[in-house]
């Protein structure tokens, strides 16, 4: 592999020394290496073949948000891409330095800056590892709420940049719901402080055009969001449901009814069998490491077809139609897993509730055990990507949202529009009053690297096409970057006039994160 | 390259990064490059000759403090500072190590050991003839961080020993005073295996050796064998030997020890020794005031900063390390830290003049 050299002129990277210090400025080949990509399968698989690119010219760690503010204000004078950077664990391409140009990463701006217990807020700087707050919250007595399967890698800034959702959600809400006021610095180098309250009637709500804008209409720098006391108590319970309609019927009711539990999640009957429903060892996988898409097929192969597991990774690929049949042996029922916290009284309450609900809507009482099991490994789906792309192919992931009355139907139009191109599975989580969202798992592969593009490629434009033919939201959490940027015109449709106005008003050099969310 | 270790490289290229939030050099750099995943990312663009193997890269494994903590969180359970050691020694072998590693290898070379000083002559004016016996059969190693930089907690081991009626102990001679980590966190394998075959020969007589230094005991447990090297099967680290005995009642406590202390668990001691209870059981036995403990405690203790070669080759991000550490012990009203290593309470004096840092011994000692 080639690396281009630089593009950083020595009066620039003198520039930026000036204003963070010699030891917070690379332009090392290294560096520039290792900030080229974040987790978007793709790049993974270009790493796979030792092809990465393009690469950024020059990365910062500024310290403070009055560098930040000089960063900028130098590159939109001399008009270098500018990329906004936490912990680069975004999915679809976010972070890339499509452009080249200045990486900022905001991890050295990682303080706590205030705890205010009285009204239950937390401000901290944007760099901030999600994990690093949850635990000095956690020490304080209290919590964040959000739970995202990044968690270990990925940043408060990041969060609010890409509208991050935690496995929680339900209970917690997502980032949008926490956040109270935000320091931002706009691509023109101004700061832009919008008003904590816990609500306000002042106009457009700036906090909600940021959340998500993912730095392209300017870096978040801080933060204040909303916190909770850490829960006293925590219930569990899971229920089988015999088809998915009825699992979703069950699901809505639960909401509609007011209850409020932390996690609800939904497995089809693939992943239901996969994840396994049983209350006691060996009756079910021990963990969701165990059931990740690649070695959750290939136990399910090793069990049904001994002698074929040393293929099943190329199989998943190659044959997804046929990989997708396995449903049909999979074990009747979906898996709808509940956790509750907080006050004892009331997770008790809550529990008896939902179990009453479930159980008038077909639900069969599981007991705790299946969600107590995924609480304990409810990171450790994410740790089956390495197996995946070890084995040559490649796992993705596609999540939707809609109202109830179509969700089924989305779920279904899905599976059809991707099942000759990828073995697909889906659980259905982060529920709400109106609706939620569906998360689907695809694997597959390629006879090579571009052919594994093309594959990727196909099954995103037939899952977005069918999401548009049903009605419903393309991303439910994982934001646009790059992969998702060319079907965002037609999610938005004039809006995207709007989106680039703001655009151009807030970042008129257009420096910031150029070539994201089909601003153009 | 390094293909033993293939599957590691491979797995945590394709990693999303889980352990990110646990790596010290990667928390205290804020850099990508410096964390399981850039590092490991590097090597397998190296193994695919997507780039060269060179001075850059081989740089890049020298940021690693072999802490372990990464471990604790991969549910493929790898280890990530054997790959590292690995290719710092193949960097050794290419010529490719940091001027650093040079410098130290002409250091080391000097006194045998780490610290630049005649060790053995500072032993033995520490102690009595009467505690060196080279026929002894239970034999005190104290590490060359102990014997140059904390000589009265060696002097208090003993008093402790004597304390405890144990007068079957002496203190090891020290002419060959290093275990050979130091040479090993750098690269030079055949400098740590000649190292280990001199050790092995002073060691001959010994049917257990009990170390002052966890990293000693890790390396005379495990590391010497793996290079062929055979000395005994009984390595203890102090804190193992001493627990059932002053369990038993043994050490005479006339007063408690008042002041409230933090207590920091080595990596070498907790997660390569797997020795977490024998320290807290200790201090519970004599602290009047119960035993603080970190949030990142036992088996997901955070590092000092002071391994894997970390504080020779950059200081500066071995005392942000350190810092990093004992922001817990500093807030509020000021703790004494207590550790098990020497090399722990070095890092954290290096990051902050002003704390008290202390080994179990010493607080043990000021209690009878």
């Amino acid at each position: 592999m080639k690396i281009s050299p630089s593009q950083a002129s020595t009066e620039l990277r003198e520039a930026l020394t000036a204003i963070v210090g010699e030891a917070n400025i690379s332009v090392a080949n290294l560096e520039r290496l290792s900030y080229c990509r974040d987790l978007n399968p793709m790049a993974n698989l270009a790493t796979n073949d030792g092809r990465l690119g393009p690469l950024p010219d020059v990365i910062v760690w500024p310290h403070e948000v009055d560098q930040v503010v000089r960063l900028v204000k130098l590159a939109a004078e001399r008009r270098v891409p500018l990329i906004p950077f936490g912990a680069g664990s975004g999915v679809c391409g976010g972070t890339t330095p499509l452009r080249g140009g200045i990486i900022l990463d905001l991890k050295k701006m990682k303080r706590i800056l205030a705890l205010d217990e009285k009204s239950l807020a937390v401000t901290a700087e944007a760099g901030i590892i999600g994990q690093h707050l949850e635990m000095e919250l956690n020490r304080q007595g209290y919590t964040m709420g959000h739970f995202p399967s990044s968690i270990y890698t990925s940043t408060l800034g990041g969060y609010l940049a890409a509208r991050s959702a935690g496995q929680l959600s339900a209970k917690y809400g997502k980032i949008e719901d926490m956040v109270l006021g935000l320091e931002v610095v706009l691509g023109t180098g101004e700061i832009m402080r919008t008003p904590v309250a816990p609500r306000a009637s002042l106009g457009p709500d700036w906090n909600q055009i940021f959340v998500g804008s993912e730095g392209t209409l300017g870096v978040i720098t801080s933060a204040t969001c909303r916190i909770r006391p850490y829960p006293p108590s925590r219930e569990f319970a899971s229920f089988v449901f015999p088809t998915i309609e009825a699992g979703i019927e069950g699901m809505r009711l639960l909401m509609q009814n007011e209850l409020k539990p932390a996690a609800v999640r939904l497995y089809d009957e693939l992943d239901t069998a996969l994840v396994g429903t049983g209350s006691k060892q060996g009756e079910s996988s021990e963990s969701f490491f165990d059931s990740l898409p690649i070695s959750q097929f290939g136990n399910a192969v090793k069990s049904l077809v001994p002698g074929l597991v040393r293929r099943a990774e190329r199989f998943v690929g190659q044959r997804a139609d046929l990989a997708n049949e396995l449903q049909r042996f999979a074990t009747k029922g979906c898996l709808l897993v509940l956790t509750f916290e907080g006050e004892e009284l009331l997770t008790r309450a809550e529990k008896n509730l939902a179990t009453e609900i479930c159980e008038k809507a077909e639900g069969v009482n599981k007991g705790p055990e299946p969600a107590m099991r995924w609480w304990k490994n409810r990171y450790h789906v994410s740790y089956g990507q390495s197996k995946v792309f070890y084995h040559g192919a490649f796992v993705d992931t596609i999540e939707m949202a809609t109202t109830w009355r179509k969700i089924a139907d989305l779920y279904h139009e899905i599976r059809r529009a991707v099942r000759e191109k990828a073995f697909i599975m889906a659980h259905f989580s982060h529920a709400y009053h109106e609706g939620c969202s569906v998360y689907f798992t695809f694997v597959s592969a390629g006879t090579d690297v571009e052919k594994a593009r093309q594959t990727h490629r196909q099954v995103w434009d037939a899952a977005v096409a069918a999401c548009h033919r049903v009605g419903g939201a393309m991303s439910h959490h994982h934001g646009i970057g790059y992969t998702k940027a060319p079907y965002m015109h037609e999610e938005h449709g004039q809006a995207m006039r709007i989106f680039e106005a703001l655009k151009q008003e807030m970042d008129p050099a257009g420096i910031l994160n150029p070539g994201k969310m089909g601003l153009s | 390259m390094l293909k033993k270790f293939h599957r590691e490289i491979e797995y945590c290229t394709y990693c999303p990064k889980l352990c990110r939030f646990s790596c010290p050099v990667g928390n205290a750099t804020g850099n990508e490059t410096y964390t399981p995943w850039g590092r490991q990312s590097l090597l397998h663009l190296v193994g695919e000759g997507a780039i060269p193997w060179g001075r850059e890269v081989a740089a890049s494994v020298y940021r690693c403090t072999t802490c372990m903590l990464c471990r604790e969180y991969c549910d493929h359970e790898l280890e990530i500072p054997p790959v590292m050691l690995a290719a710092r020694a193949k960097a050794v072998k290419d010529k490719m190590q940091p001027q650093e590693a040079v410098e130290f290898k002409g250091f080391f070379a000097e006194q045998h050991n780490p610290m630049g000083d005649d060790l053995s002559a500072r032993l033995h004016s520490l102690l009595p003839k009467s505690l060196f016996n080279p026929d002894a059969q239970v034999v005190y190693f104290p590490g060359c961080v102990m014997i140059y930089n904390y000589p009265q907690t060696i002097k208090n081991t003993f008093r402790l020993f004597e304390a405890l009626d144990v007068n079957y102990v002496a203190c090891y001679d020290a002419d060959v005073p290093c275990c050979g980590v130091p040479l090993h966190d750098h690269g030079y394998e055949d400098e740590f295996k000649a190292n280990a075959e001199k050790l092995s020969q002073k060691l001959a007589k010994a049917k257990a050796v009990v170390c002052g230094c966890p990293s000693c005991a890790w390396a005379l447990k495990t590391m010497l064998p793996g290079v062929g090297v055979k000395i005994t099967d009984r390595i203890y680290h102090l804190t193992e030997f001493l627990a059932p005995l002053v369990a038993e009642g043994k050490l005479p406590i006339r007063r408690p020890y008042p002041k409230r202390l933090i207590y920091h668990d080595p990596c070498y001691l907790g997660r390569y020794l797997g020795v977490y209870d024998q320290p807290r059981n200790l201090l519970n036995e004599v602290c009047r005031e119960p035993l603080v403990e970190f949030s990142w405690n036992r088996n997901k203790s955070y590092c000092c900063g002071g391994g894997g070669g970390i504080p020779v080759s950059n200081p500066v991000l071995a005392r942000e390390i350190a810092a990093q550490r004992l922001t817990e012990a500093n807030e509020g009203e000021k703790k004494s830290v207590v550790t098990a290593c020497p090399s722990c309470m070095r890092a954290f004096q290096k990051a902050d003049e002003s704390l008290e840092v202390l080994d179990i011994v010493d607080v043990l000692v000021r209690c009878i």
